[in-house]
């Protein structure tokens, strides 16, 4: 018996809106012969065993509405715990069995208010599962395979300034993003020397949905996280590295798998409000979220309302609402049925991306814009069902099905006034597709004696149907397109996964999977460009062998040590449109990745992992949707060495650093050291976290900060992309009937720069292409001119930024409505 | 409620953007064909009276230049003072024979140095193979100027 539980009852009339505080045994109504529910069966929750392990303790305070049958029907979370102790206690509540509660003789619902307290015993054995994504609470033990695989709940990043997705995102050690041109376009993502642009070398999903695109029309696997409303996020799973059998495309450097919550434990009204003293022009967002507490379905409703101008001079009036609509039930005691539909619709101005030197001679201020018809407008729809069977408690079957329209329109202007100095380099970038697919997958624990067998199988379906142009425009008026293409892609995944215990200090890993992508394009325009891709069909295969060995050779209450080893292939695939461009490329990439690992908890209070990996990389191709062309590079090679610690200091305050230094090269030296442009060198993030019971309500509060070491913005590194730490600040109050939250993001007021790009461009007033270069003329302080066969002005190489928000202040109030 | 209605209204026009328009104030037969300002370029030909379409602008001070258009003939004038506008207002850029340099009938003549910044640089196309002559005003075609 690894708990104790202590067990108190609260009368209503059938739901858990209408719960009176009245202890067990008392009568609802005076003059009404009340009898209390009678507990006849109970089952004992499974201790977690990441908490186990990590001895852990935990209460979950739970109401279970029972029926008149004295069954539980239906039941809620009212207090959080953390560490899957809140699904272990909610698996075994739902099989309780009470002897009815009668009012005047009359079987009646009630609603059971319960606590279900964790106690690890100090005799309890070891469990060889460090931290590790629990998607599951039934299956006791799942496997991990690398010391940076973990997962993160909502308890954790509430102590964090949320603001967006994003903010949430960061929770995972080594992963920086950045705003990138106005506020509705994908972030900017940096992990293990990628500078993942939009996210081509970074999976990341919601529900198992996958959010990158795949030739997309601004950039191969474009990630807009911004349809995701950020409350509705529960859990954050993440892995790093290529050594994972479920995980298909892009999760080269990694994977991000958000999990939405099945229900909240109050309905509430949000109101925020926001900006930055002296810069732009406030912002604003309402949220709704609405959760009935039904008999037999767990339902939410969220709705979010809102505009946000930034701080540049350009507002950025990004007007956006989002829904998110999830109900759950249970078809079956040992199953679980999830339909989830998300919308988001936004439009938006960007300041764009601008040029250093604009900025250096006053042209413009550092949030002003050079093209400030930049921005655009997205909307994403989505439906997904899950379903989840446990045939016993050795075995667990999970199932998805989804589909979703997507729309983007994206105005840009990198290259100013270069390639057409009359109307300017504006272009739209045009994106439509309908995208479908499904997941399934099972798994199951066998025992042979001291060996222990955890076996999964699956397979990933995923479809695209795509329309995507490309426009030269002026002021958002088309002029002449030079793309246009329907694109329609399918890929297929098959993955096994066989995880060997033979001893409790001793685990193997072995998997791998088989990946076919099959594809169409066709050229809907009939010029002659010889650079625009033609029409065709092809396909590719790829096999990716994952190897992990796991050891535990310290094992004792006050310090216990895993060491990993892991070998694995995975990819990315690449725009299938430049298959049949010129130069062509493969569609897919393949990685290979090596990383030995260490996580180890001392004192059950010190929590320290380092990793060391490597990963090469086929060949470093991009296409560029910026100007409808296909960029292909030599192969890479990364690696680099990873620190994550948390340290308790005390029960209610916590500390945190995570620092990553890589290394990132072409794998043939190009004359240039094999310089690699924007590969972040190092990254660091930390902070303080702390949350404690003040007056009748909870004070929680975070200081956090993050950074970028300087990095090579060009190939050869003559331009930098200069590195920054920034600072934001949390502090929040939660009372039984409110909650409001005051988040600050660079509390320092620190001038960065988030976004940086080596850029060829041209200002207009700079000379003519093809003229001589004036003497005197230069391109800014840190630009570089660039000059033709003759010398004659053929632009400047100058880095292209986007300001970090500065000093920004966000007030947040939420009332609970039950 | 004094502050209720103020932060309504900021959160109703604070973000306004800034914008701009050109009016051509000519009372005789000038067209003005375009426009540059700061960043921004207002493309569309302007018959004397008419206002361009309104564009979004970032709040600077700067010089504009302008091609003109009197009788198929194209004149490279600027204005005579930056113009300036401040955050979420309009700026409404007047060309009229008061507010321009350059126009050579009126007696006023470009510098050769700006005048190239906007016969090459700022609209080029339309120089294209072509001599601007700044103390005339005259366009002649380049191969003109001899081998």
């Amino acid at each position: 018996m690894n708990f104790t539980r202590v067990l108190f009852c609260v009368v209503s009339t059938s739901a858990f809106a209408h719960t009176a505080d009245v202890g067990f045994g008392a009568s609802a109504d005076a003059g009404v012969d009340f009898d209390p529910p009678e507990l006849k069966t109970s089952v004992e929750a499974e201790y977690p065993p990441d908490a186990l392990r990590q001895r852990i303790a935990g209460s979950v305070g739970l109401e279970l509405l029972v029926n008149e049958q004295g069954k539980v029907v239906d039941l809620r979370v009212t207090e959080s715990a953390g560490h899957g102790f809140d699904e272990a206690a909610s698996v075994a509540a739902r099989q309780y069995v009470f002897e009815p509660a009668t009012m005047n003789g009359v079987p009646t619902p009630v609603v059971v208010k319960y606590t279900s307290v964790f106690t690890p015993p100090v005799d309890a054995p070891l469990v060889l599962v460090p931290t590790a994504p629990m998607t599951t609470t039934v299956l006791a033990q799942r496997p991990i395979s690398a010391a940076s695989s973990f997962s993160v709940r909502d308890r954790d990043f509430a102590l964090r300034p949320i603001g967006s997705v994003q903010d949430i995102l960061r929770v995972t050690p080594g992963l920086v993003m950045v705003q990138h041109s106005g506020g509705g376009k994908a972030n900017q993502y940096f992990l293990r020397g990628f500078d993942a642009d939009h996210g081509t070398d970074l999976a990341i999903s919601i529900d198992g949905v996958p959010i990158n695109m795949v030739s997309h029309a601004h950039g191969q696997g474009y990630t807009d996280t911004n349809f995701i409303i950020p409350e509705v996020v529960e859990k954050v799973e993440v892995t790093k590295g290529p050594y994972f059998a479920s995980q298909g495309d892009f999760a080269t450097a990694g994977s991000v798998n958000m999990l939405t919550r099945d229900d909240f434990e109050h309905s509430s009204v949000g109101l925020g409000f926001g900006g930055s003293p002296g810069h732009g022009a406030p912002t604003y967002r309402a949220l709704l979220i609405a959760s009935p507490k039904l008999e037999n379905v767990t339902a939410t409703f969220a709705a979010e309302a809102g505009r946000a101008n930034g701080p540049f001079d350009n507002p950025e009036q990004w007007n956006r609402y989002k829904l998110f609509n999830k109900i759950t039930f249970h078809p079956t005691v040992n199953s679980d049925l999830s339909i989830t539909e998300m919308s988001y619709g936004g439009d938006w101005h960007g300041s764009g991306q601008i040029p250093a030197r604009g900025v250096e001679q006053g042209l413009i201020s550092r949030f002003g814009s050079i093209d400030p018809d930049e921005g655009g407008d997205s909307a994403r729809h989505q439906l997904s069902v899950q379903y989840r069977l446990r045939p016993t408690d050795k075995s667990e079957l999970k199932a998805m099905l989804y589909g979703a329209t997507y729309r983007f329109n994206l105005f840009s202007n990198f290259t100013l006034n270069l390639r057409d100095p009359d109307n300017g380099d504006e272009i739209e970038q045009v994106d439509r597709r309908l995208f479908y697919g499904g997941k399934v997958s099972y798994r199951v624990i066998q025992e042979l004696g001291t060996w222990r067998f955890d076996s999964s199988i699956g397979a990933d379906l995923r479809s695209d149907d795509i329309h995507e142009e490309l426009w030269s425009t002026v002021h958002r008026t088309q002029l002449s397109t030079s793309r246009n293409n329907d694109v329609h892609q399918t890929f297929i995944g098959l993955y096994a996964n066989e995880e060997i215990s033979p001893t409790r200090w001793l685990r193997f890993n072995l998997g791998g999977r088989a990946d076919s992508i099959s594809f169409g394009v066709d050229n809907r325009l009939s010029s002659a460009d010889p650079t625009a891709p033609k029409s065709g069909v092809g396909g590719a295969v790829q096999l990716s062998p994952k190897l992990s060995a796991i050891v535990t050779p310290v094992s004792l209450e006050n310090a216990q040590l895993d060491v990993y080893l892991n070998y694995g292939h995975g990819f990315h695939s690449n725009d299938v449109r430049g298959v049949f461009s010129s130069p062509s490329v493969n569609p897919l990439t393949r990685a290979i990745g090596e990383e030995v690992g260490a996580r180890t908890r001392l004192f059950n209070r010190w929590d320290f992992a380092a990793a060391l990996w490597q990963l090469d990389l086929a060949n470093e191709t991009t296409w560029s949707g910026d100007d409808g062309t296909t960029g292909v590079n030599a192969a890479t090679n990364r690696y680099g060495v990873e620190f994550e610690t948390r340290f308790e200091i005390t029960k209610w305050l916590a500390a945190d650093l995570d620092v990553t230094f890589t290394k990132s090269q072409f794998s043939q030296d190009r004359a240039n050291g094999g310089g690699l442009a924007l590969a972040p060198k190092q990254t660091w993030s930390g902070g303080l976290s702390a949350r404690h019971e003040l007056g009748p309500g909870v004070l929680r509060g975070g200081l956090r900060f993050y950074g970028i070491g300087d990095r090579p913005a060009s190939d050869d590194g003559a331009l930098v992309a200069p590195g920054f730490t920034q600072f934001d600040v949390h502090v929040g109050y939660r009372h039984r009937r409110f909650d409001v939250a005051l988040d600050i993001e660079n509390l320092l007021n620190g001038n960065y720069r988030s976004a940086q790009f080596a850029t060829t461009s041209r200002l207009r007033t700079e000379p003519a292409l093809g003229s001589p270069v004036p003497a005197g003329f230069n391109c800014g302080s840190k630009g570089r001119l660039v000059a033709s066969a003759n010398g004659s002005f053929a632009g400047c190489d100058d880095v292209n930024f986007t300001p970090a928000y500065p000093f920004t202040a966000r007030l947040t109030a939420t009332v609970f409505l039950d | 409620m004094k502050n209720f209605v103020l932060i309504a209204l900021c959160l109703s026009g604070c973000d306004t953007p800034t914008t701009g328009v050109v009016l051509n104030a000519f009372t005789d037969d000038t067209e003005v064909s375009k426009v540059w300002w700061a960043t921004t370029l207002f493309p569309d030909p302007l018959s004397p009276g008419e206002t361009s379409a309104e564009q979004r602008l970032v709040p600077t001070s700067d010089t504009a230049y302008a091609l003109l258009s009197r009788k198929g003939s194209l004149i490279a004038v600027t204005s005579n003072n930056p113009w300036q506008v401040a955050r979420s207002e309009t700026l409404r850029i007047e060309l009229a024979p008061g507010t321009i340099a350059g126009d050579c009938s009126a007696g006023s003549t470009l510098t050769p140095e700006v005048a190239e910044v906007i016969t090459r640089r700022v609209f080029p196309s339309e120089f294209i193979g072509k001599n601007y002559d700044p103390a005339t005003c005259a366009v002649t075609e380049a191969a003109d100027a001899g081998p």
